[in-house]
């Protein structure tokens, strides 16, 4: 199994990750290893939608994982265990960019938050035509909405009001936010679309 | 409004609704922005090393009933002893184990002295950290864990939260003892 092939069905990897962590805690070591597989790169896109550099995301991804192990009897149903991951690998991300010395993690000029280039020649990937197309409407969105977008895309069912407590956005703003930032990306890909 | 056959591009991503939308957008980033190749590998070392630092207080084990427990290695020579007991003691309580066998398997009866709100479970002395919710104490001090499969195991002793007056939750280390033969 690759990492890229969990990444493809996100509500059946949350399923698998439950079931991981109920024969862990049931005592099965090697159950944690798939969970470990599983789970970390859903952790790390959740925690690089932040802003966070890859050195610091790697850091934060062990984090939550080190709670994980030693808080493993508060998580309760063990089908919450994914949530709880993300949950606890996102606050730790913006634990880590304000103690960056940024004053607040939703001020979208002090967060290191910008699209890669796909033109610089560390990003060697071949994207679809479809995915190119969809890359370079997104560039055209304002800030907040591409990175609102990267943070709702990266969490399987994301818990919007845990969300909109972190961003500082009011509870309920997070829907609708998205649903907007949505309708915005699809106005742009209609107009990148009626261009070729 | 014309669409060309030839030009796959005409994609009908606009015309996605919103979760599928979004799982494009996800997808693109998986592509963009893959974690390390060793990301997992990483975090299972850490773990791993973990498992042998990870904080917790040590009971001492202080007496072996049928001189046999804590110090035996093979499971078919334990499993033809009927029941033996132990004591192991901390800064805070002693505890008493009295492990016996039924069926081919164990039970652990045990008493905390001085009774103290905690959950305890046992686990296989090679998951270096407590997992599951364990079995409370009673108002007594007591504790049974029934069912246990024989090898080398540990107890686990876990502060209850909020029960501890000034204490919070996390003030407390979970406290083990030694790897034993069960």
């Amino acid at each position: 199994m690759t990492m890229r092939d969990t990444a493809e069905d996100p509500a059946s990897v949350w399923d698998t990750a439950g079931t991981s962590f109920a024969r862990w805690r049931a005592g099965d070591p090697a159950a944690l290893d798939e969970l470990v597989r599983v789970m970390s790169p859903i952790l790390w896109h959740v925690v690089r939608a932040t802003g966070l550099d890859k050195e610091q995301s790697e850091d934060v991804v062990q984090t939550a994982w080190l709670a994980l192990v030693r808080n493993a009897h508060t998580v309760g149903d063990p089908q919450a265990v994914a949530r709880w991951l993300c949950t606890t690998a996102r606050r730790e991300a913006w634990r880590v960019s304000k103690n960056a010395g940024r004053s607040t993690a939703v001020d979208d000029e002090s967060l290191e938050w910008h699209l890669p280039s796909q033109a610089s020649p560390e990003s060697e990937v071949v994207l679809s035509d479809e995915q190119s197309r969809l890359w370079e409407s997104i560039g055209h969105l304002p800030e907040r909405c591409q990175k609102l977008l990267r943070i709702v895309a990266m969490e399987p069912r994301p818990d919007y009001a845990r969300i909109a407590g972190e961003l500082k956005m009011p509870i309920g703003s997070i829907g609708p936010t998205r649903g907007r930032c949505l309708d915005k990306l699809r106005h742009e890909l209609e107009r990148t679309g009626a261009g070729r | 409004m014309n669409p060309t056959p030839d030009n796959h591009d005409q994609g009908p991503l606009e015309s996605l609704a919103d979760d599928a939308l979004t799982l494009e957008i996800r997808r693109l980033w998986e592509i963009l922005d893959p974690p390390p190749g060793d990301l997992a590998d990483g975090v299972l070392a850490t773990l791993a090393a973990i498992d042998l630092e990870f904080e917790f207080e040590l009971l001492t084990l202080v007496e072996a009933h049928d001189a046999l427990a804590g110090t035996r290695s093979l499971t078919s020579q334990m499993s033809e002893v009927g029941q033996w007991s132990l004591e192991f003691a901390g800064p805070d309580f002693r505890v008493l184990l009295r492990i016996s066998t039924v069926n081919e398997r164990r039970r652990v009866d045990g008493w905390v002295l001085p009774r103290l709100p905690m959950r305890i479970q046992v686990a296989s002395a090679s998951a270096g950290h407590p997992s599951y919710d364990g079995v409370e104490v009673d108002a007594h001090g007591r504790f049974e864990i029934t069912n246990v499969s024989p090898g080398l195991s540990r107890l686990w002793f876990m502060p209850q939260p909020g029960e501890q007056p000034g204490g919070s939750d996390d003030s407390r280390l979970p406290i083990a003892t030694p790897p034993f033969w069960i």
